[in-house]
């Protein structure tokens, strides 16, 4: 009776242990993503996050794919300053697939000089792919 | 010979069943905008993970609980809801996810009436209730 109960707590400590590890592998994904997109712009590090079919929504409602998405971050002109990442919230479905949301928040300059706060919601359905969390779809959306 | 027709025959039904799928979906779908609609609580119960994440145009975010409540409660509800265009972006034995055009009339304790243009994108699982709405985040257009 006890093996049988230290066999359940051992496991149950192992699963948890598993999924934390999974959601902090996540949530750093998540936080690399955020910094690359709007900082370093880093191509190959955007190449690394993005699943081949990745869908990429913009607050406008401006859809991209994988290719364009990371064309476009590539070359985005404007720089980001008193950049914050709040509110994360991780949803699994499974041990594979998951939704992150979390505000972003930044001033955003543009190539002219041009000053603009940013406020975003973001959607994030990440999928795991040969033990690596990779960007699957991102929504944006404006917040007020 | 024969392998080459085992191979065939077997993608032949990979595609089938893919298709089967996206009909299910589609119809999922489809079910889910009416039952909002409707304030069908019984259907939208069964269409809606039990841990949905339903993410608005102003950034709202409403759980299972408060879509059924806020429904009930006039706080949020829709007069029609019509997709413009539906694009599934993937769709496998476990999830899909979909991207919607879509025109949303309602009103809120707020906005008397609204009228929105929507981009949206959509999470479903499939479970053993069916497909079921896991996420959705919508922006205007």
């Amino acid at each position: 009776m006890k093996k049988i109960l230290i066999s359940i707590l051992l496991l149950s400590v192992i699963t948890a242990n598993a999924q934390s590890k999974n959601e902090k592998a996540l949530v750093e994904r998540t936080y690399l993503l955020s910094r690359t997109v709007f900082g370093t712009k880093d191509s190959l590090t955007l190449e690394d996050l993005f699943a081949k079919p990745a869908t990429y929504g913009h607050s406008h409602g401006n859809i991209q794919t994988r290719e364009q998405a990371i064309n476009g971050i590539y070359h985005n002109q404007s720089t980001y300053t008193d950049t914050t990442v709040s509110n994360m919230s991780v949803i699994f479905a499974d041990d594979d697939m998951a939704i992150v949301r979390h505000v972003f928040k930044a001033k955003e300059t543009a190539k002219d000089g041009k000053v603009t706060p940013l406020n975003l919601g973001l959607m994030l359905v990440w999928v795991k792919e040969k033990g690596k969390w990779k960007l699957f779809g991102r929504q944006a959306v404006p917040l007020q | 010979m024969r392998f080459t027709l085992t191979i065939s025959l077997f993608f032949t039904c990979l595609i089938v069943v893919a298709q089967v799928d996206s009909i299910s979906l589609k119809q999922a779908m489809s079910n889910l905008d009416k039952a909002l609609v409707n304030k069908d609580e019984k259907a939208l119960t069964q269409l809606l993970h039990d841990n949905v994440s339903y993410g608005h145009s102003n950034g709202w975010v409403q759980n299972k609980t408060e879509i059924i409540s806020d429904l009930k409660s006039g706080k949020l509800v829709y007069d029609k809801i019509e997709n413009t265009s539906v694009t599934i972006v993937a769709i496998n034995n476990d999830w899909a996810t979909v991207r919607t055009n879509t025109n949303a009339n309602g009103k809120s304790l707020t906005i008397p009436a609204f009228e929105l243009k929507l981009h949206v994108l959509q999470v479903w699982l499939k479970t053993k209730q069916g497909w079921q709405l896991l996420a959705r985040q919508s922006t205007k257009l």
